[in-house]
């Protein structure tokens, strides 16, 4: 008798640790991994992080902090997310701050004047399949999805969602699910790479003063961000990347001074700092700044971060020494970004990086608007010759590197016709 | 519509206690009071179907009486009060009102502990969709409930498991190409041929959908130790109507032959009287998996084709011998199921179809532009199902295909699989469950749809 109990026992056992390793195994490979590319590295982190950058997309694609590194050694991780409201941002701030609690935390307050408490869960997903289910990532999903289990379930267990993916594995994806998946460089930004005008309506900048009434979950969250902030020790600054807004947004985004007033944290409201030019900074029409508007938005961010907060310069600092290992892989995804992307004025564009330097060869052809105040912003940078010898194309840009003088990339244009790119 | 959340669970108590307290009131009362019996039996049949009448049938009548109404010019019409269907009214008021009769005809003693009776007609397995208990079974089993053996319990898992491929894998899989083209058919354009698919596949998403509880509920409860009554048997592989009606639902389709068909006169009566009172079985039937004219419609054309079979038995006979077939053959036997699974899909058009008009239009479509083509090649895989998704559901229907035949001719795979070694069955077990969590649709993507005979 006891050894059938025995036998049955240990049979129960078995069939649940198969069952176990079964679903842990589909759990791995059908699981989408566009939250771990970006947030693994965060997790992976040995050093401090000081700074957490926490908002919208205009957060992603707005801050640079590989750029922050190198020009000002401060370390930061780019937490923001697509669609993601200030009720999330406040709760991804205190997941994150349980792996890495920052000494400033960031946040983007473009959002707050959104009526939604929390984003899409497509959206959600990408800021929080990455962080492993705790009590505190229990806490957010109840807190931004109250009435909707669904969500709740899918966001905690994601495999309820993802093991529908079985009809999409590869032997890629499965062996990846192992071996680990290529990551970010950029320490959780992104680069979006195109020049576009900005769209109709959106270029005009009311008067800061004009305010309108916002009462909205984002406005409680920004005091609970602030409130959790100090309680933690962590330095709380609010900021408004620059975009080309429509009046309604703008005016709403001036109502956050008279908060941040009253609970005597920072303001940086980038509408008015005169940083970026939407003729030539933004990715898309409505709402993204690309790299080189990025770079100026981060330069103007370091120096402020540098100037008003306590931040350790790390750059000298052998601890930190991974960081420099980081960077160089960052500049090799700028060069492949230099040399994959075409387009006369996307080149030039990219070409805004202290990393590189071009001379730009023109043989019967003048640069556009756009394309002159380009050139126009990257001063020193570039070299314009004219010339006769073009033959078949019109432009021809010549990318280096500044560090070894390496070239990275020849592109010819013909009539404002990208012709072809040369990798080196 | 069916009651959701704070709505069901404040009314739904209600109404099952309601339904369980006449009920064993009346079935104390008629043991009591013999002279009574008929009386008591009436009243209480009263009350406990009325609670069904009112829930599921108001609005229908009411739209009935709005449409006759609309017929005159000055005739006010009246609210339609929108009440929501408690779930699984349809089938405890069954249960129910079958110990009742059963009672008042003396195949039962009136069950004289209100708690196992209770329990009778809550029995949560059964509860929502049947299967439709008979106290004479049910009941004793509950009463005086055995310790379940790990023999048992193991074959109740294995019979969840089952219930949950077929669910899962098979009619959740299937409802998306059906969802799609039933809910698209005009916009889309679609073909002919890719509706007669959908109608097929409905029928096999009703199947497995329905089935598939069934068998989740029996195995909850012979892993309880109870044993619940068998509800499908291989029905698709009916040879003719009247076959697959005692193979199909059989919990009620043997409640309506016991309590309606046979009290109506069943076939100890004249042939007209007999066709009549299968009409009238099949109308009930068609009334009572929902309060509309398709409802209707499916049941009244369930009941001509069993009647048509009926009356058109001796000429086939005639047919067959004339022709020297031989009826016994495998061949013609499947030959038969083949006609019959054409006609019992072709009443399920309007079973699921979006109205009755929808379904006549779904028939003309077929008709009009069949081509067979587009179920042949990659566009099939532009109906909700991409190509491993169909081939899943491809490969899940032979698994059914065979389990049927199985069943079919008395073999049961649960018992030959817990016959198997030890390390086989976990490896079995295990390797299902874990192919139903991975291939299942449930979660989010597909908007899994909820049991089909929750609704009714």
């Amino acid at each position: 008798m006891k050894r059938k109990i025995t036998v049955r026992a240990v049979s129960i056992l078995f069939t649940a640790s198969l069952v176990l390793a079964g679903i842990f195994f589909f759990a791995r490979v059908t699981k989408r991994t566009d939250s771990d590319f970006k947030t693994d590295p965060f997790f992976a982190e040995n050093t401090d992080v000081d700074v957490l950058f926490l908002g919208t997309s205009h957060v992603i694609n707005g801050i640079f902090p590989m750029q922050l590194w190198k020009d000002f050694g401060i370390t930061s991780y780019n937490l923001g997310g697509h669609g993601i409201t200030i009720a999330t941002s406040y709760w991804i701030l205190r997941n994150a701050a349980e792996y890495h609690k920052p000494k400033v935390a960031v946040l983007d307050v473009s959002l707050a004047e959104s009526e939604y408490l929390a984003p899409s869960a497509e959206w959600a997903h990408d800021s929080f399949d990455a962080f492993p289910l705790t009590k505190t990532k229990a806490l957010a999903v109840q807190d931004l999805y109250p009435d909707d289990g669904e969500t709740q379930q899918e966001l905690l267990y994601p495999f309820v969602l993802y093991h529908s993916r079985w009809s999409e594995l590869s032997g890629k994806s499965i062996k990846e699910a192992f071996t680990g998946i290529e990551m970010t460089t950029e320490k959780g930004a992104e680069s979006r790479i195109s020049v576009s005008a900005p769209g109709e309506g959106r270029d005009t900048l009311i008067p800061e003063s004009k305010v309108r009434e916002v009462n909205t979950p984002g406005m409680e969250y920004i005091r609970k961000f602030v409130s959790y902030c100090r309680e933690n020790d962590i330095e709380p600054v609010l900021i408004n990347v620059p975009y080309p807004a429509t009046a309604d947004e703008q005016e709403a985004a001036n109502a956050i001074t008279a908060l941040a007033e009253e609970l005597s944290v920072p303001y940086l409201n980038l509408q008015y700092a005169s940083l970026v030019d939407f003729d030539t900074d933004l990715y898309d029409a409505d709402a993204h700044l690309n790299p080189s508007g990025a770079r100026k938005v981060t330069d103007y961010l370091g120096r402020w971060l540098s100037e008003n907060t306590d931040l350790t310069d790390h750059r000298d600092d052998a601890a930190y020494a991974s960081w420099d290992a980081d960077y160089e892989a960052y500049r090799d995804f700028l060069k492949e970004n230099i040399t994959a992307y075409a387009g006369f004025a996307i080149n030039l564009m990219l070409l805004n990086n202290e990393n590189f330097a071009g001379t730009l060869e023109l043989s019967g052809y003048t640069p556009g608007k756009v394309e002159q105040k380009l050139i126009d912003q990257l001063g020193a940078a570039i070299t314009v010759k004219e010339t006769d010898a073009g033959g078949d194309w019109n432009a021809r840009l010549t990318i280096t590197d500044k560090e070894d003088g390496s070239t990275v990339a020849v592109k010819t244009y013909g009539s404002l016709t990208f012709l072809e790119s040369t990798a080196q | 519509m069916v009651f959701t959340s704070t709505a069901f669970f404040l009314f739904f108590p209600i109404l099952l206690a309601f339904c369980t307290l006449v009920t064993f009131a009346a079935g104390r009362s008629m043991g009591e009071r013999g002279q009574e019996k008929k009386k008591i039996l009436v009243i209480a049949l009263v009350l406990t179907l009325s609670v069904l009448c009112v829930f599921k049938y108001t609005d229908f009548a009411l739209q009935i009486l709005n449409q006759i109404l609309s017929l005159f010019p000055s005739g006010n019409l009246l609210r339609e009060p929108g009440i929501a269907l408690p779930i699984g009214i349809s089938f405890f008021t069954l249960q129910a009102a079958g110990y009742l009769v059963d009672v008042y005809r003396g195949r039962i003693p009136a069950e004289r502990n209100i708690i196992d009776y209770a329990l009778f007609v809550s029995f949560f397995p059964q509860l929502l969709a049947g299967p439709i208990g008979r106290a004479k079974s049910l009941l004793p089993q509950l009463k005086n409930p055995k310790l379940p053996s790990f023999r048992t319990v193991e074959k109740g898992f294995l019979l969840f498991l089952w219930g949950a491929f077929l669910k899962l894998v098979i009619a959740d899989r299937a409802g998306v190409f059906v969802d799609t083209v039933y809910d698209g058919f005009e916009a889309g354009g679609y073909a002919g041929s890719v509706i007669v698919l959908a109608v097929i596949l409905f029928g096999l998403q009703l199947y497995c959908d329905f089935y598939g509880y069934t068998m989740m509920a029996a195995g909850c409860a012979g892993m309880l130790g109870i044993e619940l009554a068998e509800n499908f048997s291989a029905p698709y592989l009916s040879a003719s109507v009247q076959e697959f009606w005692r193979r199909w639902h059989i919990s009620l389709s043997t409640w309506f032959r016991d309590y309606l068909y046979i009290p109506l006169g069943g076939s100890r009566c004249s042939r007209a009287r007999k066709y009549g009172n299968l009409m009238m079985v099949f109308l009930v039937s068609g009334l009572w998996h929902g309060a509309s004219w398709s409802f209707v419609f499916w049941g009244a054309l369930n009941g001509l084709f069993l009647v048509l079979e009926e009356m058109l038995q001796p000429f086939w006979h005639r047919v067959g011998a004339v022709l020297r077939i031989n009826t016994a053959a495998a061949s013609f036997r499947i030959f038969r199921i083949l006609i019959n699974c054409f006609v019992i899909n072709f009443t399920w058009i309007f079973f699921r179809g979006n109205g009755l008009a929808a379904s006549l239009r779904m028939i003309q479509r077929i008709f009009a532009s069949f081509g067979p083509g587009e179920i042949m090649g990659a566009s099939l895989a532009s109906y909700g199902l991409d190509s491993a998704n169909l081939l899943v559901l491809a490969a899940a229907l032979l698994v059914l295909l065979l389990a049927d035949l199985a069943k079919y001719t008395g073999r049961c795979l649960s018992d030959w699989l817990l016959a198997q070694n030890r390390l086989f069955r976990e490896l079995v077990i295990a390797g299902t469950v874990v192919l139903i969590a991975v291939i299942g649709v449930w979660g989010g993507t597909y908007n899994a749809s909820g049991f089909i005979y929750f609704q009714f």
